[in-house]
């Protein structure tokens, strides 16, 4: 079942290019939810909010590199 | 009356392998996925799994930095794609798995051999090491 988190970073996977995101979108969304549920179970927010994070610079820099 | 063949003995064509040179440095994220990937083919959770393991929560890759990295590893022939399975472990979706190619082998092993040759300096220097202050 899809959480809030997973549909906001499903909106946020359009950021990306879209060809980069229809390679890989599908694939960056299932890894999110995974990793989504690892921190809950774990019980903490904090590294969910960290995982919505800086992924998008870190992208956008190695783009630009 | 048989004919022999005498003519020149083939000439075979000598592959050369390409040079891991312009692959490297790698980035740290490039780096690690290729170490992961070193055991056997894996998909992205699992990459990303093991490496947060591997580093002790010393880095943590992000969806975004893993697929970026897997994108220029796939580019540059590092890396290549298996098939789609499932992991009995994370319910019913099909995970596309990734694994290593001859060159990203050798890419990944001529990096390893270069930290190789920067620890072994850093203990020559006393920077590391039981004798580091």
């Amino acid at each position: 079942m899809l959480t809030l988190s997973d549909r906001l970073y499903r909106l946020l996977l359009r950021l990306y290019p879209p060809s980069f995101r229809r390679r890989f979108g599908t694939e960056m969304a299932l890894v999110f939810q995974d990793r989504r549920r690892q921190e809950q179970r774990l019980g903490g927010r904090r590294g969910l909010l960290a995982l919505m994070d800086a992924n998008f610079g870190r992208y956008r820099h190695d783009r630009a590199t | 009356m048989s004919r022999v063949s005498v003519g020149r003995p083939e000439n075979p064509v000598k592959k050369t392998k390409p040079s891991v040179e312009p692959f490297l440095p790698l980035t740290p994220a490039a780096f690690q996925i290729l170490v992961v990937l070193a055991d056997g083919e894996r998909h992205g959770y699992a990459i990303m799994r093991e490496v947060t393991t591997r580093t002790l929560g010393g880095m943590r890759l992000g969806p975004g930095t893993l697929y970026g990295a897997i994108s220029r590893l796939l580019a540059d022939g590092l890396i290549e794609e298996g098939g789609e399975q499932f992991d009995p472990e994370l319910g019913e979706s099909r995970r596309r798995y990734y694994r290593l190619t001859t060159l990203g082998r050798r890419v990944a092993v001529a990096q390893a051999r270069h930290l190789y040759e920067l620890v072994r300096l850093a203990r020559s220097k006393r920077l590391i090491g039981e004798e580091a202050v």
